[in-house]
């Protein structure tokens, strides 16, 4: 019985570290799947916004991008080119995050006030929460969309 | 931001009230008060627009909100296998839960085309009642997630599975 | 009681008009809230800032000011067909200027087509559509022009046809017929300043309205689109297509009044923003007019009687089905980002292209020009959340933007004629 377990164990020590290996691929795919997550979410709050969605959905639609944009930064934290992200993403890092911080907390902001004061609030800060044109405009390769 | 009159959201035409009817209240533990939902129904008034979503918006809508589903949830698998930070796992789950709050009065305007199949609306009963399924599985994974984490969550990803609905409601895809 | 008699009936008459003074005396002070200056001064500020406004609906500065001139200094070429005329001095300078003109000088020359030494001006001035303006604004714009700082710029002297200026007495005899713009009783109030706005100052009809062989401008066909050339660079010339601004389905039939009131004073609305030639328009005009002004714009534009294509247009069939599949991918490759797979755009990634004046012109100039060179609005102003257009000159061929142009002009419900790639290879 002993030299089975110390068998387990011993297995488990070498398979559980593979198991947890993040490859490029997975680190692209998973940024991705946020960031497209935030182009669906924009749009249909765009969509409501301009009368043709469901009102009633407005502040769900807030609260799932402000959660979806806090942790867009970090899933750009490893350096892997690749995917639309331009190598500037690392190069002027500091820019960079500086504005994924900002989206996060204006995108925060937005649902807070939806919450606490109404959507009718919220509408306000919307233009300023979704600043996707100026970080786009620098950090995104239009030609690998 | 200037500020132009128009109608209320709810006041607009009436095919656009009646797409959307408010009888459909999110599925969330965190209910919102009544208040919350007269300012939301005033969402309209100073908003720029005055509305009119016609069949391509509900088809453009209802595939954001189906698409954001599929994106969350791979996430949440990637994060399940250990190749995504471990972290986000309470953040996606959310994120899910919330989604799959709003899907049902994606699909309350009967309007074919999309990858929706008319047995979306032919065996609503059915229909509708799966997406309660998928609501309740997914708040069941948002608890699970905020309480236990990673480990809390993997097991219980497989009872998310969209194919059981999928199979007989979307569009098959070549 | 005696000493209290009741007094003489005319007083009252004296205390009402006092009264009422006062009351309405406040009425006629400036916007900046001074009362204390004597009335004459009052009134003559206030002319002058009402001719201050006519001038921006007016738009003159955008025809009298060259680039790095000084402004209403002139210069600013046309070229026409039948040669290149350039815009005047009408500054206060007495020497190059307006400064020696008369009241009834600028009264002739923005009613009749004349300027003070008697010499005709040519309708590259639209006096066709100033004609219609109001004796007080003409007086109100003459007292602002006389505050205009003195320039003293001479503009380079026109091509010999438009020396020619008895050729404009036959002109006009064909085409011209001054008269002062009459509202229609049947309108509100709100139509007819629209109508006014549009008509005789904003003189929209000068891109908008088709012109005829004698480039002038073809009432029945009013405001149904036309084409423009811009000076880029000394040398190097830029066709537009003025789009079709009646509701017709190539035209402004997806725009609500809401809509292009919006986009009238802000440069932006859902439907499209300003871009282009329309840059000058909205920046140096519309946009700095009344809120008012600009509903009762878009209310008057939004009522014209709508484009029957004339005959040689309703003979060219729209883009085929097999003509716009062409386009698809680069389509998807390079547009459906900011404009969605339905060609809808969103309010945060792009204008809509389904129901787009620009795409459905007949003319395909500026969608042409809108895929090479980008879209980007006037100075200060913001196209809402929108991402820039990028310029795709150097990255998609003649071919291909031919093909995606023919791809949007087809699909949604858009029925537009083809484009082929030598008119792409024109507009480079």
């Amino acid at each position: 019985m002993k030299r089975v377990s110390k068998a387990v164990a011993l297995s488990l020590m070498v398979l559980l570290p593979m198991v947890g290996h993040t490859d490029d691929k997975d680190v692209v795919d998973y940024r991705q799947h946020i960031m497209k997550s935030l182009e669906h979410q924009t749009a249909v709050l765009g969509q409501i916004l301009s009368g043709a969605g469901p009102a009633e959905n407005t502040l769900a639609h807030m609260e799932t991008l402000a959660l979806t944009a806090s942790v867009a930064l970090k899933s750009f934290e490893a350096k892997v080119p690749g995917g639309a992200a331009k190598p500037e993403v690392w190069k002027d890092w500091a820019d960079f995050s500086k504005r994924m911080k900002e989206f996060a907390d204006k995108s925060a902001e937005m649902a807070k006030v939806g919450r606490e004061q109404g959507v009718d609030q919220a509408a306000m800060l919307v233009i300023e929460a979704l600043p996707c044109k100026g970080c786009h405009d620098v950090y995104r390769d239009e030609k690998k969309l | 931001m200037l500020v132009y009159r128009s109608q209320p959201y709810s006041l607009l035409e009436p095919r656009t009230a009646a797409l959307y009817s408010e009888g459909n209240v999110l599925n969330r533990s965190t209910a919102l008060p009544r208040l919350a939902w007269a300012g939301i129904a005033l969402a309209g008034t100073l908003l720029p627009i005055s509305g009119h979503a016609d069949d391509q918006d509900v088809r453009d809508y209802r595939s954001h909100v189906m698409k954001t589903l599929g994106e969350q949830f791979a996430a949440l698998n990637q994060i399940s296998k250990g190749k995504a930070p471990a972290a986000d796992v309470a953040t996606h789950a959310e994120v899910l839960s919330i989604t799959a709050g709003v899907a049902k009065v994606a699909f309350t305007p009967k309007v074919l085309g999309g990858e929706a199949k008319p047995e979306v609306w032919d065996k609503w009963d059915d229909f509708s009642k799966r997406l309660d399924e998928m609501v309740a599985a997914a708040n069941d994974l948002a608890k699970s997630a905020k309480s236990g984490g990673v480990a809390a969550v993997t097991p219980k990803l497989s009872s998310l599975s969209c194919k059981g609905c999928h199979d007989v409601y979307r569009v098959q895809k070549k | 009681m005696r000493c209290l008699r009741k007094p003489p009936y005319w007083v009252s008459g004296v205390l009402g008009v006092a009264v009422l003074t006062a009351l309405f005396a406040g009425r006629t002070v400036e916007a900046d809230g001074s009362n204390l200056s004597s009335g004459a001064t009052n009134d003559a500020d206030a002319l002058v800032e009402r001719g201050r406004y006519v001038a921006l609906a007016s738009n003159c500065a955008s025809c009298h000011t060259r680039r790095g001139g000084a402004p209403y200094a002139g210069g600013v070429k046309f070229e026409t067909p039948v040669g290149t005329i350039y815009s005047s001095n009408i500054t206060s300078s007495l020497e190059n200027g307006i400064g020696k003109w008369t009241a009834e000088d600028l009264r002739r020359a923005l009613h009749e087509g004349v300027a003070a030494d008697g010499y005709r001006l040519f309708p590259a001035f639209p006096y066709t559509s100033f004609t219609q303006m109001t004796d007080e604004d003409v007086a109100a714009l003459y007292a602002y022009m006389r505050t205009v700082a003195a320039d003293e710029y001479r503009p380079p002297a026109n091509d010999f046809l438009f020396k020619q200026r008895w050729a404009m007495t036959i002109w006009n005899a064909l085409f011209f017929e001054p008269a002062r713009f009459k509202p229609d009783p049947k309108q509100t109030p709100e139509w007819n300043r629209g109508a006014y706005l549009v008509g005789a100052l904003g003189h929209c009809g000068a891109c908008h309205t088709p012109r005829n062989t004698f480039m002038a401008e073809m009432p029945e066909q009013a405001y149904q689109g036309s084409s423009l050339r811009e000076y880029v660079t000394a040398d190097k010339v830029r066709d537009w297509a003025a789009v079709n601004l009646t509701s017709s389905a190539d035209g402004l039939k997806t725009w609500s009044v809401d809509d292009l009131t919006k986009y009238l004073h802000t440069g932006f609305s859902l439907r499209g923003g300003a871009w282009g030639p329309m840059n000058d328009v909205v920046g140096n005009s519309t946009s700095k007019l009344t809120l008012e002004d600009a509903r009762a714009m878009a209310t008057y534009i939004k009522s014209l009687p709508l484009k029957i294509p004339p005959e040689g247009e309703a003979t060219i069939s729209p883009v085929t089905p097999e003509q716009a599949a062409l386009g698809q991918t680069i389509y998807k490759d390079r547009c459906e980002k900011c404009h969605g797979a339905s060609g809808r755009g969103g309010m945060f990634s792009g204008p809509p292209l389904a129901g787009n004046p620009t795409v459905q012109s007949a003319d395909p100039d500026s969608l042409i020009n809108a895929v090479l060179y980008g879209a980007t609005p006037a100075e200060g102003m913001k196209l809402g959340a929108w991402e820039t257009m990028k310029p795709y000159a150097d990255v998609l061929s003649d071919t291909d933007i031919a093909n995606v142009s023919n791809y949007v002009r087809g699909s949604w419900g858009n029925a537009a004629p083809p484009v082929d790639a030598a008119r792409v290879a024109k507009q480079r």
